[in-house]
């Protein structure tokens, strides 16, 4: 099952490299985005999968007791996500802001800085 | 306390200038001298330790990881340095207040001159190279904003763009070789340094290090090659040259020089380096000054010669030479900071610099005369001022030397030209008739106490040198020597062949003088094409070093961001691949076992919408594929024990399909812009470097730690933290801080969004 | 656009996820919860409202800027985590009350923990809606 879901980590990036190549400005925000979902699930399952068990402590007990999902890729991944939203909205943000100002979007095309019309 | 209050002082004033002046009448400026008079005196309630051959020392631990520290240390050396530095500057100060009265920028001119003020206090006293290298290149940055303070002229940031190449680029090879230096010995401390002087001296990178240290001091000290920047320099107003170029900033090169004599003076290879530069330098030089008409250019060629006698008498390498090294230091220093003064005071009252044009001022200007006069023969070696002194002592140890010949004629010939451009400056422009074109008067008093006060000590000096023996000369002289022992200065030493040499100096110098106009219209021509090379070969250097960088950076940097991408991507996979097949061999394929078709069903359709994502032409289809995309991650994470994950994921998986929606009709359509067959090729790259990742996840996860770093979260977040949630706890909790950088970064980036949106409505409105 | 089922939901969903929002704010610190998700939850709430009556007229409604949730998350954050210092313990380190017993709660344990996460909260309520807000005007 691990190895499954490596070789899905495998595909988002795979995908998301793909679109990074593309010339396409809206498919640059969407490879992002698969490779921020790439790198989440990286996180999370590089140090290995427990199934069904999380990582809260049990009432009754005062320690995580063994088996165990482990708490810090959980963390990590968390904000991750949020931090990816953002960087998500942040980029939608600048992708509509250049189509305005330049009015199209090929990437090949933006050689230079100047933006005066 | 003592020592870091002098420099600190400095700084502190200079910081706090912009605020002050304001509240400071122009008329007032001079009181910004009492800055540097508080930190000289301040240096000389220490003579009398000095006196005794004491060093004062004061270590401040600044990165000692790197054996990086504050180490300060006042000796004879430093002393006499630091004396001038705040002495000369406290009267420079005075001077520049009436120098600078019609100024608007005068308030700027003090903040950078007491910054470099303070560098190059800092730069004498530090024991520790690095951070003598630091305040050195403080003095090359603030020497730099000085030279190009009438910015506003291309032609002056023009010349200070040259000072600054020349200097700084000499100053990144000294760089190199202080990291040499200490990584041969050790340390970087000097003091600790001249323990280890014969095993320096023996190492095998003995001959890179004095190369790279001396390129510095040469750059800076303006010795031929690197000449050429000084006389350029003479761009910055008047007060500028009259501290940097000739009292202080260009002695910090010889300094330096001096300073690590004791460390790797001694050998063949340094006395013929620095002889023969240093006397090439000198007789250039004020062979060139003969054939100029301008009071500054004619100054900053006798500065250059005066540094070359400087080089060469430390190169010599012995005590007698050394001795006379100390003198001339101390006596240029008083004699040309009085001629530049007294230059910028002809400049500014008559408006010219020319000297075809200047005749006849003795009677409007007395006191500018009078300094002129006592600075001009004491650079021309008369008896009794402390030129004098210093030209003996040059006499005397160069007939001591066993390079005698060479070294005697060199020395007679430059002394003689030094002679010519003395009387030049000091006395050409105030005898003779009256130029009536010109309509001058007597400089204002701030602007003379500061040549009359250096004048009369070049006098004073010459008179009565026993305080110079006592306090300057004898304690400097253990600096070099490492022993202290005191040492008598007398003006009359009876007639002796330094005597004699010296009186054939004067005669024929005057001789000289008296030829003046002829040398310089037979010459006419020659200066303009030597300097002119030297600025063309520079420029040309300059250019197609440009020209290269131009070439480089389009060469890296093409534009295409698939270029930059295609590099980026590959440098990272490619590392990737290397660690994990070459260091961790091939990654173990296993835990295949109990997958239920429905998981592999799931994960198959999760592959194909990604492909689907990537390849759609509709905006809508990509965006669903998205959504589609992010749940199906959302389950897995809820499969495997990750209910916070699960939970964040699906609301800000709803929250994306809602804000892409918001904009999806404003954002371009899909193009195909690439050819078939990059997008083959770009298919292939993506995969592998796909697979480069899967490759790094199963092998991850086939790694186990002994002592995972959650174990001890996972021991203590109920104990301790009073939470049964661990994920949570050691977001709020165990790494508060790394999340509280997070709602920072949360926060700017929807700043920058509402910013980015917000200009958008605004043009559209317009 | 502004269809009736949108705003009947909303009017019946809104009070519903608010309160969810919250309860899986404070409950965060042993079950699954917390700020993010608390937040994220929040906002949902409040785009639906958006969605359904439009952001002009939200905003209208709104009893605080967005930007400044921003601000006041990010202060309530940094003061959880100066609090500490007052008492000689390091920044973000964590600070507890006594526990006391509410009738319907049970034992309740406040400390700066929470007060860290109510910041987390209002950060990411701030964020999402002023970008929500930004995107549906530029629209």
């Amino acid at each position: 099952m691990e190895t499954l879901i490596a070789i899905l980590i495998g595909i988002l990036f795979a995908g998301g490299v793909y679109c990074l190549l593309q010339r396409s400005l809206v498919r640059l925000v969407i490879g992002i985005m698969l490779i921020g979902q790439g790198a989440n699930l990286l996180t999370f399952a590089a140090s290995g999968l427990t199934r069904k068990h999380t990582a809260i402590i049990k009432s009754g007990e005062t320690i995580l007791q063994a088996p165990h999902a482990d708490p810090l890729p959980q963390a990590l991944v968390l904000t991750a996500i949020v931090i990816g939203f953002g960087f998500t909205a942040f980029c939608l943000a600048l992708l509509h802001r250049t189509y305005k100002t330049l009015g199209h979007d090929d990437l090949e095309k933006f050689n230079t800085t100047d933006t005066d019309k | 306390m003592f020592l870091l209050l002098s420099v600190a002082l400095i700084f502190m004033a200079a910081f706090a200038t912009p605020a002050i002046a304001r509240f400071i009448p122009h008329k007032q400026r001079f009181l910004f001298a009492l800055v540097p008079a508080t930190s000289f005196a301040l240096i000389c309630s220490k003579a009398s330790d000095i006196a005794q051959g004491l060093a004062i020392s004061e270590d401040y631990t600044w990165i000692p990881a790197f054996d990086i520290n504050l180490n300060f240390r006042l000796d004879g050396l430093s002393f006499l340095m630091a004396l001038l530095i705040t002495g000369i500057g406290a009267l420079i100060l005075t001077y520049a207040s009436g120098y600078l009265k019609g100024y608007e920028a005068n308030t700027r001119f003090y903040t950078i001159i007491q910054i470099f003020m303070a560098a190059m206090l800092g730069l004498v006293l530090s024991d520790n190279l690095i951070a003598m290298f630091i305040f050195w290149e403080l003095t090359t940055v603030s020497s730099f904003l000085l030279v190009g303070f009438n910015h506003e002229n291309p032609d002056a940031r023009k010349k200070a763009l040259q000072a600054l190449i020349v200097t700084a680029g000499g100053g990144l090879a000294m760089f190199a070789g202080i990291l040499l230096l200490g990584n041969v010995a050790g340390t970087y401390q000097v003091s600790e340094l001249i323990t280890h002087a014969e095993m320096i001296k023996n190492h095998k990178l003995y001959e890179a290090i004095v190369i790279l240290i001396c390129l510095g001091a040469f750059t800076k000290s303006a010795q031929f090659p690197f000449h050429f920047w000084l006389p350029n320099a003479m761009a910055a107003p008047t007060p500028v040259s009259a501290y940097l170029h000739s009292a202080t900033m260009v002695k910090a090169g010889v300094f330096l020089l001096a300073r690590l004599t004791p460390v790797l003076g001694g050998t063949s290879f340094w006395l013929h380096l620095l002889v023969y530069v240093g006397g090439f330098t000198m007789i250039l030089a004020a062979s060139l000054g003969l054939i100029y008409r301008d009071l500054k250019k004619i100054l900053a060629y006798s500065t250059l010669s005066v540094l070359g006698i400087i080089t060469l008498l430390i190169g010599m390498g012995t005590e007698f030479s050394f001795k006379a090294a100390i003198m001339m230091l101390f006596a240029h220093a008083l004699y040309k900071a009085t001629l530049f003064m007294v230059a910028g005071s002809i400049d500014h009252e008559t408006g010219t610099r020319d000297i075809t044009r200047l005749r006849g001022l003795r009677k409007v200007m007395p006191w500018t005369f009078a300094a002129a006069g006592l600075a001009a023969l004491s650079q021309a070696g008369f008896p009794p001022f402390t030129g004098f002194l210093a030209k003996e002592y040059f006499y005397g140890s160069a007939l001591d030397h066993n390079m005698k010949i060479l070294l005697i004629s060199s020395a007679f010939i430059s002394s003689m030209f030094l002679f010519v451009l003395a009387f030049k400056i000091g006395f050409h422009p105030f005898l003779g008739r009256e130029n009536k074109k010109i309509h001058a008067h007597e400089a204002p008093p701030t602007m003379l106490i500061g040549p009359v006060t250096l004048g009369l000590l070049s006098l004073l000096f010459g008179l009565f040198p026993g305080p110079i023996a006592k306090y300057i000369l004898s304690p400097a002289l253990a600096s070099f020597n490492t022993t202290f022992h005191p040492v008598k200065l007398k003006l009359w030493h009876g007639v002796n062949t330094a005597l004699i040499l010296s009186l054939i100096t004067l005669t024929c110098g005057f001789g000289l003088y008296k030829l003046r106009k002829k040398i310089r219209q037979n010459a006419t021509g020659v200066d303009d094409k030597l300097n002119i090379q030297f600025d063309q070969s520079f420029a040309n250097g300059l250019e197609s070093f440009i020209k290269f960088a131009k070439w480089s950076t389009k060469l890296i940097q093409s534009g295409s961001l698939r270029s930059y991408m295609i590099i980026t991507i590959s440098a990272f996979a490619g590392l990737l691949l290397y660690i994990l097949l070459y260091v961790g061999g091939m990654p173990e394929f296993y835990k295949f076992s109990h997958v239920k078709p429905i998981t592999l069903a799931f994960l198959v359709a999760l592959a194909i919408v990604t492909i689907v994502a990537c390849t759609t032409l509709s905006r809508m289809t990509a965006l669903l594929s998205l959504g589609v995309i992010g749940f199906g991650i959302t389950l897995i994470y809820m499969m495997y024990g990750a209910p916070d994950l699960a939970f964040t994921q699906i609301l800000v998986e709803t929250l994306t399909v809602v804000m892409f929606m918001v904009v999806i009709h404003k954002l371009p359509r899909f193009k195909d812009f690439s050819t078939r067959r990059k997008k083959a090729f770009d298919a292939i790259f993506a995969s592998i470097v796909g697979m480069t990742v899967t490759f790094l996840v199963i092998k991850a996860q086939n790694l186990s730690s002994k002592n995972p770093v959650s174990q001890i979260y996972a021991e203590t977040s109920y104990l301790e933290a009073h939470g049964r949630n661990v994920v949570n706890v050691i977001l709020v909790d165990f790494r508060a801080f790394d999340t509280f950088g997070e709602i920072v970064v949360l926060s700017i980036a929807g700043l920058g969004v509402s910013l980015l949106m917000r200009n958008n409505k605004k043009e559209d409105t317009e | 656009m502004h269809s009736v089922i949108i705003i009947l939901s909303a009017r019946l969903l809104c009070p519903i996820l608010m309160a969810m929002a919250i309860a899986f704010l404070y409950r965060g610190h042993n079950d699954p919860g917390g700020g993010f998700i608390g937040g994220l939850l929040f906002t949902a709430a409040l785009i639906l409202k958006i969605l359904a009556i439009g952001a002009e007229e939200f905003e209208k409604h709104l009893w605080m800027q967005p930007k400044n949730f921003l601000s006041s998350g990010l202060i309530m954050a940094a003061s959880a985590g100066i609090m500490p210092l007052f008492v000689g313990k390091a920044f973000l380190e964590s600070l507890w009350f006594p526990t006391f017993t509410l009738p319907i709660l049970g034992k309740v344990h406040i400390g700066s923990p929470l007060l860290f996460d109510l910041g987390v909260f209002m950060v990411v309520i701030g964020f999402v809606l002023t970008v929500v807000i930004d995107f549906e005007e530029a629209a």
